[in-house]
């Protein structure tokens, strides 16, 4: 078996246990594991006994951090508000999710007339299958991971732009224009939004020298957050703005547009999309954890996922706070960040760094201390220069001058004869031949 | 996984959009069928990188990593056709648009005017 | 191994299956945005047989641009024009053209069947057992090294096991770079001239319109 496989202790585990010693040099001989349960010919059969229990555990274990996330974020969104959150179901409401789900199940299923039957249908599922998608190249722990992609980042990129298709499935199928018209604010969003996200990576990419996720964990030895700031600040916004999340949930405006393009959805259908922007909440703080925080790494004593989920609560807590916190941007200022703002800093950032790795190509902890100390003055220089251009030019001084009353007050004089005073109704008969 | 059948995959690929150029009368959907043909094309490629080594790795001399490099040379043809396939799609579609606003069919049969 | 080629060929004759299955379904189908969504899976399935051609950079990249823009700008196209919504009708010379693209599948099926290919079969041991083993070897005799993989001298470049390339990533770069770093730039003047050139096509024609500044008085309605 494939040295590859055999680092994931998730994979040597149940395998080897299946089928045993086999042939090739690293093979579960080595590790320690005598004859498995299995007879020789089957390995296939280990083999897919093995992915569908790895798979199925993940899986299984992203939707139950999903029922946990939901009642966390409620509860939050209670203490910032001063008031409790659900604390009906359950201890401490726990179970509130789970009484949603089953509210949701439970609706009736309307589907529009003229609407799509067969795309409709599958426009959740298109945008439920990125979401799971990422979590496979994800390390959770040490050699916990389902397939650790020489790809890796890339692959996370490559799979979180699917779901610009399966917002424009979604509205196109419900056959509504308001939902039509939503999409088409949704995908300006998340294609504008692409861009500065992937950029922002490729100062990670080549600090670790490779795009596979476990290696960039393993090249962490100070985390990146302290050696590319700007990448973390650009990585941060624009995943949130790919989330679709506050403050840049333009598309589900409930006071503009109704919950645009998911207007036409009921029940379980909406209950997936739901699913989905919450699984990509997570798979976001994971992709910054590993990428950013250091992934798993930690101090001894304690197991590696600990610290995994430690820094994961820490990244989903700092995303709740910045949906709760900052109001909604329009759809032009959130434009006009993404390209005339992010792209920017994103650049400044590949060179400086390009600068950096071709003077030390390999930093040990020492160089990636003096990179960082390079990284922190150009990137709070570079914020303020973008943020000065970005300027607030666009937005009058709300009071210009303190004398100014408060209220709008009228500073032209309305034509009389443009005034139709409704008075006693005896008075308006002659009145309204004047007019 | 032979050769052989990975260069039927493309062929078929390749013949499926080339019907469809010829038998499909939006110019949209032509357009979604030059890409199918794009598409062919590249595996075919892909493939040929993967299963034919050069001759540099034939002859027997030492590796040098310039003669594994030429492994490479179909995923490097890969990689600019997809780029060059992603700019002729967004022309193609500006093309569109401009015909559509200017009151253009864009039906390629209505396109006759040098018939006959 | 046994089970790794047996997945292997499951794979890739799932991932061929899906591929043409939604290819036809382009060149058939008379709703140009199902049409459009099954060009998007056809891609999916192309994307995924780079996976199983141990092409993992092109298969993302094929993803990222195929799947997550063209595709995008298809459904856009087909969102924006209107006449399409009748449907997308066959034309006349289908069977012409049916009977030309079976001709051409002959062709090259007849050529690609009946080729002689020196496969990764017949390379020299040497190579082979490189290959193989998941290290080169890197000299002759007893000079031979087992190089690592690293961005610091791309000259010595890992080739693994199966004797495929699987960490193709900084190969393609370095090859990019040095052998084809012409074509990397004309390929970039080409984005750019096709960036400017869309933008020029698809520029609104009216007249802009005149700007009412706020010093104007306006008349009140009467």
């Amino acid at each position: 078996m494939d040295q590859a496989f055999l680092d994931n202790s998730l994979w040597r585990n149940i395998y080897c246990n299946l089928a045993g010693g086999s042939t090739g040099s690293a093979s579960c001989a080595a590790h320690g594991y005598s004859e498995g349960i299995l007879p020789a010919g089957m390995e296939w059969l280990a083999f897919a006994i093995a992915a569908l229990a790895i798979v199925g555990l993940f899986v299984n274990g992203i939707l139950g951090g999903v029922i946990v996330l939901i009642w966390g974020e409620r509860r939050l969104f209670g203490r910032f508000q001063t008031r409790t959150g659900p604390n009906r179901w359950g201890p401490f409401g726990m179970l509130t999710s789970v009484a949603d789900a089953i509210k949701t199940m439970f609706k009736e299923d309307v589907v529009p007339k003229d609407a799509d039957r067969i795309l409709f249908n599958m426009a959740p599922i298109m945008m439920t299958a990125p979401a799971v998608l990422v979590f496979a190249v994800i390390p959770f722990g040490v050699g916990t991971y389902i397939a650790d992609l020489n790809v890796g980042v890339l692959f996370i990129m490559a799979v979180g732009s699917l779901t610009t298709l399966a917002v424009l499935t979604a509205a196109w199928s419900s056959a509504n224009r308001i939902a039509i018209l939503s999409a088409f604010r949704a995908v300006a969003l998340l294609i504008s939004y692409e861009i500065p996200m992937a950029l922002a990576l490729v100062g990670v990419i080549m600090l670790a020298g490779s795009m596979s996720l476990g290696q960039i964990v393993q090249a962490q030895a100070i985390p990146f957050i302290l050696v590319q700031p700007l990448a973390v600040f650009v990585f941060f916004i624009a995943a949130m703005a790919e989330m679709a999340r506050a403050p840049f949930d333009l598309t589900e405006a409930e006071s503009e547009l109704a919950a645009g393009y998911l207007n036409d959805y009921a029940s379980m259908k909406f209950g997936l999309f739901f699913l989905a922007e919450f699984m990509a909440e997570i798979s976001t703080s994971a992709i910054f954890t590993v990428l950013f925080l250091g992934g798993w790494r930690g101090w001894d004593p304690v197991p590696s996922h600990f610290w995994f989920g430690a820094k994961l609560i820490l990244v989903l807590f700092v995303i709740i706070w910045f949906r709760m916190t900052l109001p909604r941007l329009r759809v032009d200022q959130v434009l006009k960040l993404a390209w005339k703002g992010l792209f920017e800093l994103t650049l400044i950032n590949i060179v400086v760094t390009a600068v950096l790795i071709g003077i030390w190509p390999e930093p040990t902890t020492n160089q990636l201390w003096i990179m960082a100390a390079v990284n922190w003055p150009v990137a709070i220089i570079s914020i303020w220069a973008v943020s000065k251009l970005l300027g607030t030019s666009g937005y009058a001084d709300p009071l210009p001058d303190a004398d100014a009353p408060v209220y709008p007050v009228a500073t032209e004089q309305i034509p009389a004869a443009a005034v139709h005073v409704p008075s006693s109704p005896g008075n308006s008969q002659t009145q309204q031949g004047g007019d | 996984m032979t050769i052989e059948n990975v260069l039927l995959v493309s062929a078929v690929l390749f013949a499926i959009g080339a019907y469809g150029v010829v038998s499909r009368s939006s110019l949209i959907t032509v357009i979604m069928s030059l890409e199918l043909m794009f598409n062919g094309v590249v595996i075919a490629a892909v493939a040929f990188s993967r299963f034919t080594p050069s001759a540099a790795l034939l002859s027997g001399d030492p590796l040098t990593g310039e003669a594994i490099r030429s492994a490479l040379t179909g995923h490097a043809f890969a990689i600019f056709i997809i780029s060059v396939a992603a700019g002729e799609a967004a022309l193609a579609f500006a093309l569109v648009f401009a015909m559509y606003r200017a009151g253009e069919s864009i039906e390629i049969t209505d396109a006759s005017q040098m018939k006959n | 191994m046994i089970e790794v080629s047996t997945l292997t060929t499951v794979a890739f004759w799932g991932a061929s299956a899906m591929t043409l299955g939604f290819a036809l379904i382009v060149v058939t189908q008379r709703d140009v945005f199902r049409a459009a969504i099954a060009l998007a899976g056809s891609f999916l399935g192309v994307g995924i047989l780079y996976f199983v051609l141990s092409a993992e950079f092109v298969g993302v990249v094929q993803i990222l641009v195929y799947v997550g823009a063209i595709s995008s700008l298809m459904a856009f196209a087909v969102m924006f024009i209107q006449d399409v919504k009748a449907g997308s009708r066959p034309v006349q010379g289908r069977l012409v053209g049916a009977a030309v693209a079976v001709l051409i599948l002959a062709a090259v099926a007849f050529t690609a069947l009946n080729t002689d290919w020196s496969t990764m079969d017949e390379i020299s041991d040497q190579v082979a057992g490189a290959l193989t083993e998941g290290y080169v070897q890197v000299g002759t005799g007893d000079e031979i090294r087992i190089e690592k993989v690293g961005f610091t001298d791309p000259d010595e470049v890992v080739v693994p096991n199966g004797g495929v390339l699987v960490d193709s990533t900084s190969a393609i770069g370095v090859l990019l770079v040095r052998e084809y770093v012409l074509a990397f730039e004309i390929i970039g003047l080409l984005l750019v001239a096709a960036l400017i050139g869309g933008l020029l096509l698809i520029r609104d024609p009216k007249p802009e319109p005149e700007v009412v500044t706020g010093s104007e008085k306006r008349e009140a309605p009467v």
